[in-house]
């Protein structure tokens, strides 16, 4: 693609690019360092915590203190080592099943934007449906029929989340193929499927970057919900949406921390997602240089 | 020379009472006058100098056609006429000198009057003008409204006066129409009623004709100077790409280049004989042969705002500069009677 | 000598959805191109002059009429048979921004037709080629590493040309490709496709409203109101004795950029056009015509030959007043054919 290409050909000047953009962009900064903080989390999280993530102790229900800095659950297990452990299971979910609904949604949803013919309605009629079934319910009859474990859990999640994506490219290809660059290209030779992933593919991107961090934090708590009921992650696996789940009627009782903590790490995770693809939205952008 | 703006009279146009006091009769009649006015944004990207010293006066009865290409800084001088620069802009220095008080000194309550009642405004483009969800025989009575107190019957036929004569056939239908019912070449009528309605003394038409077809550009024009004429607006700045429109309606012409005023003069004699070498490769341009200007200055894209050049802003594109173009700006000086121009080979041109 | 392209009646009607109307774009449009020749096609919005050139490529597909091509017949037949000629028949469109993928290099969409239609298969070839087609064009080679948005419109627009010469066409289709330019970019990209004309012998169908231009580039112009052809002729004739009053009307709206150039002001059209989906009975510029007669409100006039091939379709050409105005005190060059 013309972008690496250029990198490669004209590095002085693209790293000074970089340096500048984030000089100028300090969010994106933190959204990138936070990312990078979860991610080394999932490599070296269980290395870090302090206890066991899995085993109970007797220390049930301690507030934050010096001896559990996070306090902790019901099962006297230490919600600090949880929460370090948890990226392992909840970024790996969250990112790969938003990935796949982004792999999947997004040329189906080029193919419905500009195929005017049966095919193209009926790959949005068929995602239409599919958006509209309850997502918790299909999700366990899913699992519950393809058994359970991390990889069903994510192509349950991912199904469930593609049509978005599909309806989102859908709706970006049919804006963009009104261009003029679009029928110049049609003049000049190029067969439907290169114009579809050479020409409309790349300039209908940008919703489905600005949608993807949010769609993985969505899929951290979908995975909650079902590690809830006993259809996504087995306890005592550590997974924040599970924490906040067992945290959340505690929250009434006074027991703030057990729900509290999970909760903040979730949304500081899915902010630095945020951030870090609106910094790639513009970065990927030729225009905006 | 034919009449450029005669009047065909209009019946059953009705004039506020204007009073003339001793303003109006400036010295020289001169109408407005802008002084070295230099206008910047600010952006993350540095400080882009838009305008750069731009000046020029316009006297009692001159329609002055101001041309200038994309990055001249055109629209940005319209919106300084009226002192209406907002961040990231601003109005570094200059003044903008109508009827004695500097404009860009006034403040904002004692601008209102002026806006709109005296200096009169049709904007480049008509479909950002007018608002979709009033009809447009409204927005041009509230115009007018606000600046006379006069009854809603009287400013509704008041409108309709300035609807018909913009030549428009059914000023009744139109006035009730909503912007996106309307025609291009109808849109532009509306807008410049709106910026006629209240017979201002003074009109900027920012691009007034573009994009239309040319036979109602040809009407459109038409209209406009039939309606200044009989309006007596007391002067008018057209500003356009198009030298032909200039050529064919203005009596003096003034051309910009890098948000800088490089030659004035009259109509007549620009067209005969352009000064600047800018001058004679637009006008060679608008001939569509260039030939003629090349030895004098070449394509090229104008300076960049961030970082103006020392020196003559047009150096880099011009094929006679030599010493003192590299080093100093030229000032902008008379070299003929009513012939103004910003180049330091003046002598050598002319 | 085979005309490169040849236009018979065509017409191109499209249907309103929800409704048994049509919008009539073009009626009966006939008119022929040589190789090396221009031919101007002048027209307001709504004439249909650009869906004229669409239908040429098949961008749309004509209702009815026949499309010539070097002599062979393209008007019907299927889109992936009719792919062949594409690389003979190219387009540059009128806002060069607009008409450029933003998120490819200038490098690569010039080099895209020639990937299309393996031209050059060999990389290094590629890139030559690429580098003598910016040459062309007068495009610096920094340039070609640029995206269109850092670009100036006369510099994205010669893009747009090389891109579209890029396989080495007999056709162009230039659908007003400078109107949305500064005048000095204007005036070298006209400058440009005159002198490409003249070296590599293209013919082009240059679709404009902008008179002035018509006349500098086209050997033969032919003028469009309301979906019909109205006159057609060599610009010597169009320009210096036009017959239709429609023509005339255009012509006394040019606006010359020389202040003792006068105006003709008679021929003023009146009211507003009417819509192409209710056309009238009879000739269609009848309601605004200055001098209409009351049998032109009954029957659509013919294109008639009034004499070495300048054709106009009026009932009222051999009446028609001495030009008299129409002849301007400054004489401008035209290209003679």
């Amino acid at each position: 693609m013309d972008g690496v290409k250029r990198l490669s050909g004209t590095l002085g000047r693209d790293v000074r690019y970089l340096v500048g953009f984030f000089r100028a962009r300090p969010l994106s900064v933190v959204g990138l360092v936070l990312v990078l903080i979860f991610v080394s989390l999932m490599v070296f999280g269980r290395s870090l915590a302090p206890y066991d993530p899995e085993k109970a102790s007797s220390d049930f229900l301690f507030p934050p203190g010096p001896k559990h800095w996070m306090g902790t659950d019901r099962a006297g297990l230490d919600v600090f080592s949880r929460i370090l452990v948890a990226p392992q299971v909840d970024l790996t979910i969250g990112l790969s099943a938003a990935a796949l609904a982004v792999l999947i949604g997004t040329p189906l949803g080029v193919i419905s934007g500009y195929m005017h013919n049966w095919y193209g309605s009926t790959i949005a009629r068929v995602f239409d449906v599919l958006q509209c079934l309850p997502p918790f319910v299909v999700a366990m009859c899913l699992v519950a029929f393809a058994g359970q474990s991390v990889s069903n859990v994510i192509i349950v999640i991912a199904l469930l989340n593609s049509p978005l994506f599909v309806r989102l490219v859908r709706s970006k290809v049919h804006s963009v193929q009104e261009r003029k660059f679009v029928e110049a290209a049609a003049c000049l030779g190029n067969s439907k499927w290169r114009i579809m992933f050479r020409h409309l593919l790349p300039n209908s991107l940008e919703p489905v970057l600005i949608q993807f961090p949010v769609n993985a934090g969505w899929a951290i708590l979908l995975t909650s919900g079902l590690s809830f009921v006993g259809a996504g992650v087995r306890p005592p696996t550590p997974e924040w949406g599970a924490m906040i789940a067992v945290g959340a009627p505690l929250l009434v009782t006074g027991q703030w921390w057990v729900a509290m903590f999970p909760g903040i790490a979730v949304g500081l995770c899915v902010l630095g997602l945020a951030l870090s693809a609106n910094a790639l939205e513009i970065l990927l952008d030729p225009t905006r240089r | 020379m034919a009449t450029k703006a005669g009047g065909k009279g209009v019946q059953g146009i009705m004039r506020p009472q204007v009073v003339e006091n001793e303003e109006e009769k400036s010295i020289h009649g001169v109408i407005l006058e802008v002084r070295g006015v230099d206008v910047h944004f600010t952006t993350r990207a540095g400080t882009a100098h838009v305008l750069n010293d731009m000046g020029f006066a316009c006297e009692r009865g001159q329609m002055i056609g101001l041309v200038g290409e994309s990055g001249s800084g055109k629209t940005v001088l319209a919106g300084v006429l009226v002192n209406n620069i907002r961040r990231p802009g601003r109005i570094s220095g200059g003044h903008v000198i109508y009827k004695g008080h500097d404009l860009l000194k006034v403040n904002e309550e004692d601008l209102q009057p002026i806006r709109g009642r005296e200096i009169g405004m049709v904007v480049a483009k008509s479909s950002t003008a007018l608002n979709p969800l009033v009809c447009v025989g409204d927005q041009i009575a509230n115009i007018y409204q606000s600046h006379f107190e006069v009854s809603k019957e009287e400013a509704k036929a008041r409108v309709l006066a300035a609807i018909a004569a913009t030549g428009i056939n059914d000023p009744d239908a139109r006035f009730r129409s909503f912007p996106h019912e309307l025609s291009g070449g109808m849109a532009k009528r509306v807008v410049i009623a709106a910026a006629l309605v209240c017979e201002p003394t003074f009109l900027i038409a920012d691009e007034p004709t573009s994009g239309l077809d040319v036979t109602i550009q040809a009407q459109v024009l038409d209209s406009m100077m039939d309606l200044i004429g009989q309006m007596k607006t007391a002067g008018t700045l057209l500003m356009t790409r198009d030298l032909g429109i200039i050529a064919q309606y203005c009596t003096r012409v003034i051309v910009t280049y890098a948000g800088q005023v490089v030659e004035q003069g009259s109509v007549e004699g620009f067209f005969q004989r352009p000064l600047h070498p800018y001058s004679k490769l637009l006008l060679a341009s608008a001939r569509l042969n260039t030939a003629p200007a090349r030895r004098f200055a070449k394509m090229g894209p104008p300076p960049d705002k961030f970082k103006l050049p020392d020196g003559c802003l047009f150096r880099a594109r011009c094929l006679v500069a030599d010493g003192p173009c590299q080093s100093d700006r030229p000032p902008l000086l008379e070299v003929e009677p009513g012939h103004l121009l910003r180049c330091w080979k003046g002598e050598a041109l002319s | 000598m085979t005309s490169v392209l040849e236009l018979r009646d065509l017409v191109k009607h499209f249907p309103i959805m929800g409704s048994k109307n049509e919008v009539h774009a073009v009626t009966g449009v006939s008119f022929t191109i040589g190789p090396g020749e221009t031919l101007g096609l002048v027209g307001e919005s709504g004439s249909g002059k650009t869906t004229v050139g669409r239908c040429v490529l098949r961008l749309i597909e004509p209702t009815s009429g026949t499309i010539l091509f070097r002599g062979e017949d393209v008007t019907h037949i299927p889109q992936d048979d009719f792919r062949q000629y594409r690389p003979k028949m190219q387009m540059v469109f009128q806002d060069p921004g607009d008409s450029l993928n933003p998120r490819q290099l200038a490098a690569s969409i010039i080099e895209e037709p020639l990937l299309l239609w393996h031209k050059c298969p060999d990389r290094a070839d590629r890139r030559r080629r690429v580098e003598e087609l910016a040459e062309t064009v007068k495009m610096t080679y920094g340039m070609l590493e640029q995206y269109p948005h850092q670009m100036s419109g006369g510099e994205q627009q010669r893009v747009g040309i090389a891109k579209a010469i890029a396989t080495d066409p007999d056709l162009l289709i230039l659908d007003e490709p400078t109107s949305s330019l500064d005048p000095s970019a204007h005036a070298e990209i006209i400058e440009l496709l005159i002198k490409l004309q003249e070296e590599r012998n293209y013919s082009y169908l240059f679709i404009s409203h902008d008179l002035m231009t018509v006349r500098h580039i086209s050997h033969r112009v032919a003028i469009m109101y309301l979906s019909q052809l109205v006159e057609v002729g060599t610009t010597t004739q169009i320009f210096k004795e036009p017959q239709h009053p429609y023509s005339r009307s255009l012509l006394s709206a040019v606006l010359y950029p020389d202040p003792t150039a006068r105006r003709p002001r008679s021929y003023r059209l009146q009211g507003e056009i009417p819509s192409p989906i209710h056309l009238p009975r009879g000739c269609y510029l009848a309601s605004r015509c200055p001098v209409a007669e009351p049998r032109c409100l009954d029957s659509v006039p013919p294109l008639i030959e009034i004499g070495e091939g300048h054709k106009v379709a009026c009932f009222r050409v051999s009446t028609l007043d001495e030009l008299g105005e129409y002849k301007y005190a400054v004489d401008l060059e035209t290209r003679i054919t």
